[in-house]
């Protein structure tokens, strides 16, 4: 009797596991599953790009063109309110799916349960069109002026100061960095938030090569030796140490950072690198309760995108940065309406900041790996091919007869 | 002469094919089943030993990996700086380990408790690490080597630990968390062929490496338990196999007799022997199209050979036909040629034997002519003896009746008219014709005979038709005497229908058929046929109508056709007759069309 219940019980658990799985692929069917690093976006910031407008999908809203179903840290699920356009089968619910790390990301794609994802890692990608036919994986130039750098807190008083910050520049093996995580995809190393191609770059800016002798005088130039011999800069007792914060789960960053980490371990700098999700540092970033984050931010070329990240100088902004000469620089280009005659006061100000370091310009990355389940979907990339569509604009493959 | 076909398998041609192709492909066959039966022996063998080469080599390299990392720790847990209380420099050594060598995914110092000194981990570092009871034998100095485990992350991981010793005494410990995808890259790189499998597995059979990654990641178990058997006890080898999927498999496998894992590299047996079978397949072709090659070749070869045999047997039958005329060509100078030489002097001493035989058949006839003829000319003598002597006796009356002299004197000289009558044909008979040949066009002959004769037919009720397949048809013929024959055939059958009826005539090549030859031109002859829907010949008068006097018709003389006979036969030619009471006849004359070669 025991053994006839087991094999009863047993049977019904493997048809409801089927009939569920069932319905999850009847429901994946017409839904669009994107799995995003929840090191890289907010979830609560996540927003979808629609004709009426951008609209942030976990939020809520009648005029919206969609309709959030469920909202959590780990998934979002929106309906859309109509999935039958210009004759096209278009998915009629989009499922946005957290991952803690790129790993669990590639997992979940090779098997084969997300339809869209963005790695940075040129392994992973790899890993993923080697183990998946379904997935097109599709090199793409990520937005231009997206920059990888590492800005400082201005409340900190370690970090105020500029020599700290120019030897942090200087401690920073980019070119180790370039060879170990970024040579396959490729990447520019950078001096300022514009790369060398664009028309308002400026001429002239130091590069801050790795320089360890340089970054060691500059920092004992500020005081900062080691006096109780324990490897670790101090200065009036306090030792030279702060935390650094960066993206949870992206491969890319952890690489770099146990490189920066090394570095400035060498110079006597106690950096305490720290992981966290895109929605913790937010939250830090907003609270001010951060030394130094190493993140990737897009700039645009006017005066304006670079007020937004660093502040008009005055301590405004997240990184209470303060120079008068930046600030005089900003208000005068932001004056200025025409694009042309802002470039002088564009490329000063790119020589303001390289000079004062309060961002550690890394690299851009040229290339970023967009998979895609091109078994489900086609117009998924726009005519030139270098660039994705907006997702409601992904229309779904019909189904072989 | 009709003799029955001789069935297939009893012809001289089958037999000495079926000979041929049989001593060309039972060699051939044998041959060619020996040849891949090695090949595919030697094919299967070099894919065995390869598979488990790479199978033992996977094994080898994952094995020194893991030693490597082991002697990696050893040697970073005897550097000094662990000794003291640098932490700075214990991190920069453990991170700096961790970034040269991707093998480890952290490395943490630990104290003689385990609670974590420094850690290369970036989560909150934990306060203590779990370490199964090793803790003990760890610091007895005894190393430690975990079971593989998967991460949450569904990575195949291991713990490896080494102790941090100062004085032979155990300060600490560096532990490791050694990342094994590595051997990921290797199996990937390991897979043989397009459907191949390269995969690790542990003693439980869960794959921690497999070329396909998902089988990894959904926590997949190896099923073949003879091989996890085989692994277990150490034992490498290869199997073949079928797997869930119904595909027989060819595995090499080989343990990690360390880590108590098997590294199996397998593929599909229809691709690893692909080579072989369609070696094999390659061979049968040639084997087949071999053959065929040999019995088409047979096929002609014998065909050439029984060429002249078979001009023989047909030339056999036209003689025995009656055709003595007839010549063998000959085709070869080998013995058959030889035979068919001797059969051409045979025919030419039997056509010289006929013609004696004819000859002497001649004078036989005249003799029985003779009598006849001295009967039928007596009579007409003593009817004009009685009527000479009454006209002599008329002559003496005094009064003469003129009447009855001019009676007496006509029955004289009809008698006399009838024997002179009897007296030429006898003549025609008894002097054998003497042809003077010329190129005639035999159609156009027919045409003015029907020409001549139509004023008679057609108040008969008779039609004449035409039937010419040869219009053009010419033969060397004496013009004049054959027109007799045509008209004397012509008027036998008009005899025959006196209700009226059709006569056809015809004009064709007759080509004798020979059994599998091709037609020897001299064979050729030209038919000149007419039927009619006359009353027909009784069968027991066909054998008699070219006897001479021989006639049922009520003025019949019993020459025409005797007559038509010899003067045919005088051409080479002959005459057929084939009847049915009540339905027509058709007498066909055949005339040869060149002279035959002696």
């Amino acid at each position: 009797m025991r053994i006839a219940g087991f094999v009863l019980l047993g049977g019904a658990q493997f048809l409801a596991t089927c009939a569920a799985a069932q319905t999850q692929r009847q429901m994946s069917r017409n839904t669009l599953i994107i799995g995003i690093l929840s090191g890289e976006s907010d979830y609560r910031l996540v927003e979808l790009a629609t004709p009426d407008g951008t609209f942030q999908v976990s939020g809520f809203g009648n005029s919206r063109p969609f309709e959030t179903i469920e909202s959590s840290q780990s998934h979002i699920l929106i309906r859309l309110k109509t999935d039958e356009r210009d004759g096209g089968v278009y998915p009629n619910k989009i499922e946005y799916r957290f991952f803690a790390n790129e790993r669990s990301l590639v997992t979940a794609i090779i098997l084969e349960e997300i339809d869209n994802a963005r790695v940075d890692g040129a392994a992973s990608a790899q890993e993923i069109s080697r183990h998946s036919r379904i997935y097109r994986v599709q090199p793409l130039p990520p937005p231009r002026y997206t920059v990888s750098l590492i800005f400082y807190n201005f409340s900190n008083a370690i970090l105020r100061s500029r020599s700290v910050r120019q030897a942090l520049a200087y401690g920073i093996n980019r070119e180790e960095i370039y060879k170990r995580t970024l040579s396959e995809s490729g990447a520019d190393m950078l001096r300022g938030p514009f790369d060398e191609d664009s028309k308002i770059y400026a001429p002239g800016m130091k590069d801050y090569d790795y320089d360890p002798k340089k970054a060691i005088a500059l920092l004992s130039s500020d005081g900062w030796r080691d006096t109780d011999r324990d490897n670790i800069l101090d200065r009036d007792g306090q030792p030279l140490r702060f935390r650094l914060f960066f993206p949870d789960g992206l491969t890319v960053e952890e690489q770099m950072v146990r490189q920066i980490k090394i570095d400035w371990l060498r110079l006597g700098i106690d950096v305490q690198p720290i992981p966290l999700t895109a929605s913790a540092l937010n939250d830090k970033l907003k609270s001010g309760d951060f030394d130094a984050v190493l993140q990737k931010h897009q700039f645009e070329e006017t005066p304006e995108s670079l007020e937004a990240f660093f502040g008009d100088g005055l301590g405004s902004g997240q990184l209470k940065y303060v120079n008068p000469n930046y600030n005089r620089t900003l208000v005068s280009s932001k004056r200025l309406k025409d694009n042309k005659a802002q470039m002088p006061s564009l490329q000063r100000l790119q020589l303001i900041l390289n000079e004062d370091q309060p961002a550690a310009f890394l690299y851009s990355q040229w290339n970023t790996y967009y998979i895609v389940n091109h078994a489900k979907f086609d117009n998924y990339l726009n005519l030139a091919g270098r660039q994705l569509r907006p997702f409601l604009e992904w229309r779904l493959r019909r189904p072989t007869p | 002469m009709n003799l029955p076909r001789i069935k297939i398998r009893d012809r001289l041609l089958t037999r000495l094919l079926v000979s041929h192709i049989f001593l060309v492909t039972v060699p051939l066959f044998l041959t060619g089943n020996i040849l891949t039966n090695t090949a595919q022996e030697a094919v299967e063998r070099t894919v065995l030993e390869r598979n488990l080469e790479f199978a033992r080599r996977s094994t080898a390299l994952i094995e020194s990996s893991v030693e490597k990392a082991r002697d990696i720790l050893r040697l970073i847990a005897q550097q000094p700086v662990f000794y003291g209380d640098d932490r700075i420099g214990k991190e920069l050594m453990i991170n700096s380990m961790v970034n040269e060598f991707s093998l480890f995914k952290m490395i943490a110092i630990l104290d003689t408790t385990g609670i974590v000194l420094a850690s290369t981990a970036y989560e909150t570092p934990e306060r203590s690490i779990t370490t199964d009871g090793s803790m003990l034998a760890l610091a007895k100095g005894q190393r430690h080597i975990s079971e593989v485990y998967v991460s949450q992350e569904l990575l195949p991981l291991m713990n490896l630990a080494e102790t941090i010793r100062l004085h032979n005494e155990v300060i600490g410990v560096l532990w490791a968390v050694v990342d094994l995808t590595a051997m990921w890259a290797l199996v990937d790189n390991n897979v043989v062929g397009e459907h191949g499998e390269a995969f690790i597995f542990r003693a439980d059979g869960q794959f921690i490496a497999h070329s396909d990654r998902r089988k990894v990641y959904m926590r997949s178990h190896f099923e073949e338990q003879d091989i996890i058997q085989a692994v277990a006890a150490d034992s490498g080898a290869h199997k073949i196999y079928v797997n869930r999927d119904g595909v027989e498999m060819i595995a090499a496998f080989a343990p990690m007799k360390d880590l108590d894992w098997g590294a199996v590299i397998q593929q599909p047996t229809s691709e690893a022997f692909a080579s072989a079978r369609k070696m094999r397949l390659q061979i049968l072709i040639l084997m087949i199209s071999g053959s065929a090659v040999a019995a088409l070749i047979a096929f002609f070869y014998t065909r050439q050979i029984l060429k002249p045999v078979q001009l023989l047997v047909s030339g056999i039958d036209r003689i025995a036909a009656g055709e003595l005329r007839q010549r063998i060509q000959i085709l070869s100078k080998d013995e058959i040629g030889r035979l068919a030489e001797r059969f051409n002097s045979m025919t030419a001493r039997l056509q010289e034997i006929q013609y004696k035989l004819k000859r002497t058949e001649r004078l036989e006839t005249l003799g029985k002519l003779s009598s006849v003829i001295s009967h039928e000319i007596r009579n007409p003598l003593n009817s004009m003896v009685i009527n000479m002597q009454l006209l002599r006796r008329e002559f003496s009356k005094p009064r003469r009746d003129l009447k009855k002299m001019e009676h007496y004197h006509q029955v004289v000289a009809s008698e006399i008219k009838r024997v002179d009558g009897l007296v030429s044909n006898f003549l025609l008979i008894a002097k054998p014709p003497k042809l003077e040949k010329a190129d005639c066009k035999l159609t156009k002959l027919l045409d003015e005979m029907i020409t001549v004769q139509m004023p008679n037919v057609l108040p008969k009720g008779i039609r004449v038709e035409r039937d010419y397949d040869e219009p053009n048809l010419t033969a060397l013929v004496d013009e004049k005497k054959l027109y007799q024959v045509f008209l004397n055939v012509f008027l036998n059958a008009v005899e025959s229908m006196q209700g009226g009826g059709k006569i056809i005539l015809g004009v064709r090549k007759h080509t004798p058929t020979i059994t599998g030859e091709e037609e020897a031109p001299e064979a050729m002859m030209a038919a000149v046929s007419f039927s009619d829907t006359g009353g027909g010949i009784p069968p027991e008068d066909l054998n008699h109508i070219f006897d001479f006097y021989y006639s049922k018709k009520e003025h019949g003389t019993g020459i025409g056709l005797s007559l038509a006979q010899q003067i045919v036969e005088e051409h080479g030619g002959f005459i057929k007759v084939k009847s049915r009471v009540g339905a027509g006849s058709e007498f066909t004359i055949f005339l040869p069309l060149r002279k035959p070669t002696l």
